[in-house]
């Protein structure tokens, strides 16, 4: 465990991400490839995961992952996709860091945080997994560089998969557990799908069955055509991304304001509803309305 | 609400994580963050997880008898890699008579069968 100083010193920084308390003004300078898997539940998306960065590893990169996991209305959580990763403990050039989604600033900010700190040490490759279900995929999405979603075969049909929406982060499709009865059609019903979008990117559909190590050098190769792609149309994919995480930043820091403002004032107003017997859609546009005019 | 964070791991070859992961779920709902890391670790495998996860309280969960030489085995891990300031719980079937010699080692408490959730919950709070 030579790099395990380094490994530390990350770990106490994210830490301090993770509290809140860590501030760096870091630009990313693209010299990391970001790659996110997203999608839904139990689809294997830990497993690819394990078994991508065990290919970065071997190959001697120095690999970086970030798990999320959804945090526990207690305000405690249950981070286990570790678990499927564990062997990676093993190799020197790898990190792993689980975050749990109730910390400040939101999931993506965090994530965000965590992926530029380890692009700024040097990880040539930083995986970060999102936790499987709601907004905060899409929001991982626009962090990374090129973006992985993996379905697995019986999930319902293709207009289920039209109406998630999902389709339109997914820079690669990845169809898991290809040893099910169903895969060669869920596979079809992906590749029509991607055949029906527009643009200079075609979306790569890979079969895999990561927990028998299959198709998994298939897909990195598709990363790797995909980092090129990126990197060719740099400037203008950088515009889209940097629109969208902007837009989510805002948010996340509007987001910060508001819970404040909740903590402070929401009981005032409440009471204002229950004396002057004004209705509560009149009430919050009055609150949102002062606000604007303010700033 | 606690930042409290604390991996809970299985070294050794043992099979049984249902306490271990009763544990867990008792620390997650008193609002702790758990890292579960599952069955068969090695001793190199959990220093690893402890110091990238920057854990506050590492938990050992075994029962097959072969906790002196394996709490040995992480200490002296921890030692080596400078993070001897993570404090080492132990749980499982651990005899009376080896508790003694567990502290000896370095672990700082010793839950074993029939310890109530809220006493464990309740002292890892006093971690931090």
């Amino acid at each position: 465990m030579n790099n395990i100083k380094e490994s530390r010193k990350i770990g106490k920084i994210i830490s301090k991400i993770e509290k809140g308390e860590y501030k760096d003004n870091y630009r990313r300078d693209y010299s990391s490839h970001v790659i996110g898997i997203t999608g839904p539940l139990g689809v294997g998306k830990s497993t690819i995961v394990y078994q991508l960065g065990k290919l970065y590893a071997e190959k001697g990169k120095k690999t970086g992952i970030i798990l999320n996991d959804p945090a526990s209305e207690s305000g405690g959580s249950f981070l286990g996709d570790r678990i499927r990763m564990q062997k990676l403990s093993g190799y020197k050039n790898v990190f792993i860091r689980s975050l749990s989604s109730k910390d400040a600033g939101g999931i993506s900010g965090i994530t965000r945080d965590a992926v530029n700190l380890l692009e700024k040490s040097s990880f040539e490759k930083i995986i970060v997994e999102s936790v499987g279900a709601g907004q905060s995929e899409i929001e991982i999405a626009s962090l990374v560089d090129t973006c992985i979603v993996v379905l697995m075969p019986g999930m319902g049909d293709e207009i289920q998969m039209l109406k998630s929406g999902i389709n339109e982060i997914a820079d690669i499709f990845v169809v898991n557990k290809s040893d099910k009865k169903q895969a060669q059609r869920t596979l079809r019903e992906v590749e029509m799908l991607v055949n029906m979008k527009k643009g200079d990117w075609k979306i790569p559909v890979v079969l895999t069955s990561a927990i028998k190590n299959k198709g998994i050098s298939e897909l990195m190769e598709k990363i790797k055509e995909h980092h090129r792609y990126f990197k060719d149309n740099f400037k203008k994919i950088r515009k889209l991304k940097l629109e969208k995480e902007l837009r989510i930043l805002i948010k996340n820091e509007i987001n910060k304001k508001l819970n404040c403002f909740f903590k402070k004032n929401l009981k005032n107003y409440v009471d204002e509803i229950l004396t002057n017997k004004k209705d509560t859609s009149t009430v919050a546009k009055e609150v949102v309305n002062d606000c604007f005019t303010k700033e | 609400m606690s930042n409290l964070k604390i991996l809970i791991a299985k070294p050794g070859l043992d099979g049984h994580d249902r306490g271990a992961k009763v544990m867990a779920s008792a620390f997650r709902d008193a609002g702790i963050k758990v890292i579960y890391t599952g069955l068969r670790q090695t001793p190199e495998e959990i220093v690893t997880a402890a110091i990238q996860e920057d854990v506050d309280v590492i938990g050992l969960s075994i029962l097959s008898g072969a906790h002196i030489t394996l709490c040995k085995d992480i200490i002296a891990l921890l030692k080596k890699e400078g993070a001897s300031d993570i404090p080492v719980i132990s749980g499982g079937i651990i005899p009376d008579e080896d508790i003694e010699e567990l502290k000896k080692i370095g672990i700082i408490k010793v839950f074993g069968p029939g310890t109530f959730m809220k006493d464990a919950v309740s002292y890892i709070k006093t971690l931090k």
